[in-house]
């Protein structure tokens, strides 16, 4: 299956408002053997209510799902599609216009009611299309969250529902 | 076992080939996708001297959540008769007394098509360590069967022989192109009573028979991998599986009571056993959603006396989205 052209992605959500939420998240699933296996993820990925369809990398084992502009996303909801599949999520990550992100000299901007903490980044060496990459143990694997939890304020270990905490690069 | 050690060091270098796990005959440690539910239709059939015996079973698959998942199956053979053979008790007289004792009944005989019972199956994955196209995970199962099938073996099965309680343990692993899976668990069994005939020669003399079967410890190897595609590109191109399956069961020697005497056993199929079966397999699953799968038992070490072999399996199986 072909990977959204980003670059057409990007300039979308650039036109629709400022702030508007992203068009399409990247996942990368772990635990997948067999196509049986990405099929079981993809049907529940496309349950929830702000995915509109999800394309599957069968090969490498990851999927975009894009989402529906006229509602609510739940990021929180994604790594829990995929655990109630049967499997793990490696990362979940989108890409955003610079302009679309607010400067955060208080550590956090915020994005049609959701709020995202940045962990690490500077604003001001940001490229023109940034990823933004979210971090938490139900994000990333075990192995990856050892070493993001040390920099994580202890307050924001288990953030409250729609807060994120993210790395952007 | 050079052929079978040569065949294991084959699958770990063949290049760029991965693994499946969705082995025919033992349940591997993931779990089905929370909600969803599955239907399986399976069963298996061999000859026994003149007769062919055949056993269907159909199973119900639930995910209760991410990690729990449930079964019910239902299944019915032409395995036993009502009642226990006419032969399998017999006696001699020794002076004034007569001694009964158990003995191999004979084979072949023709049985109807009897529903004997359900079998409860619960599996608890509490251990994931995932990786990108690798896995290790462990799971815990419990089952429990109320079949009452006037079955004449010390071997306890839980789907269609004989009722009672199971768990155990499932070990699967996967790494790469390779992956295997331990089932290892136990088999505590119920009991069978009934009026049965009294024996050779009393045959419509009806007793209060017991047959107590045997407890067992089961552990079963699983290995498989992915024939065709060497590369996926979408769901609607066929999976070609083969796996390699082997079961082993040890079990006690079984005991029929009649008249609250436990009769002494002079056949071969009460006494307690150990056995190790081979079922090479072959699978298909078809636009990544419908499984169809076959293999073929024979015995490795020791023979089961609940079955004569080869012994087909087959296997039919979609989740339901």
């Amino acid at each position: 299956m072909r990977s959204p052209s980003w670059i057409a992605v990007v300039f979308l959500s650039t036109a629709l408002s400022v702030q508007a939420q992203p068009a399409v998240i990247e996942i990368g699933v772990d635990g997948l053997t067999c196509s049986l296996c990405s099929k079981s993820v993809e049907m529940k990925l496309r349950q929830l209510d702000f995915v509109t369809h999800v394309d599957m990398d069968l090969e490498n084992h990851k999927g975009w799902l894009h989402l529906d502009s006229s509602r609510t996303v739940h990021f929180e909801r994604i790594p829990k599609a995929v655990s109630d599949a049967g499997f793990s999520v490696r990362y979940v990550k989108t890409r955003l216009p610079l302009s679309e992100i607010p400067p955060w000299e208080i550590g956090y901007f915020q994005i049609l009611g959701n709020t995202f903490h940045v962990i690490r980044a500077d604003h001001s060496t940001l490229p023109p299309i940034v990823t933004m990459e979210f971090i938490g143990p139900s994000y990333m694997s075990a192995a990856a969250w050892k070493k993001w939890k040390k920099m994580i304020p202890p307050a924001l270990i288990q953030p409250n529902n729609s807060e994120y905490c993210v790395n952007l690069y | 076992m050079k052929g079978l050690v040569a065949f294991l060091l084959a699958l770990f270098w063949l290049p760029r080939l991965t693994s499946q796990e969705l082995f025919p005959l033992n349940d591997a440690a993931s779990s089905a996708p929370k909600g969803v539910w599955g239907i399986r239709l399976a069963g298996d059939t061999y000859q026994e001297i003149s007769t062919q015996r055949n056993m269907a079973s159909l199973r119900l698959i639930y995910g209760a959540t991410s990690r729990l998942t449930l079964q019910l199956t239902g299944a019915m053979s032409n395995h036993h008769d009502k009642t226990l053979p006419p032969d399998l008790v017999n006696h001699v007289h020794i002076g004034s007394q007569t001694f009964f004792f158990t003995q191999n009944i004979q084979r072949g005989i023709r049985y109807p098509y009897l529903f004997n019972g359900i079998h409860a199956y619960a599996k608890y994955r509490f251990l994931s360590l995932d990786g990108l196209e690798k896995h290790f995970r462990m799971a815990a199962y419990g089952e429990w069967s109320n079949t009452r099938a006037a079955h004449d073996e010390a071997e306890p099965n839980l789907l269609d022989d004989s009722g009672g309680w199971g768990g155990g343990l499932i070990f699967t692993v996967l790494k790469g192109h390779f992956a295997a899976s331990l089932t290892t668990g136990i088999i505590l069994s119920g009991t069978y009573k009934d009026l049965a005939p009294l024996g050779v020669g009393f045959t419509y003399t009806l007793v209060p028979t017991e047959v107590q079967y045997g407890d067992a410890w089961v552990y079963n190897l699983s290995l498989g991998y992915l024939l065709y595609p060497a590369k996926y590109t979408t769901y609607r191109q066929s999976n070609w599986n083969v796996y390699l399956e082997f079961m082993g069961k040890s079990y006690g020697e079984g005991v029929i009571i009649q008249n609250g005497i436990p009769l002494p056993h002079e056949g071969e199929g009460l006494k307690a056993g150990h056995y190790v079966e081979v079922h090479p397999g072959l699978q298909r699953i078809i636009r990544s959603d419908v499984r169809i799968e076959a293999s073929i038992g024979f015995p490795l070490y020791g023979r089961s006396y609940t079955r004569f072999y080869p012994v087909i399996s087959f296997g039919l199986q979609k989740y339901l989205f």
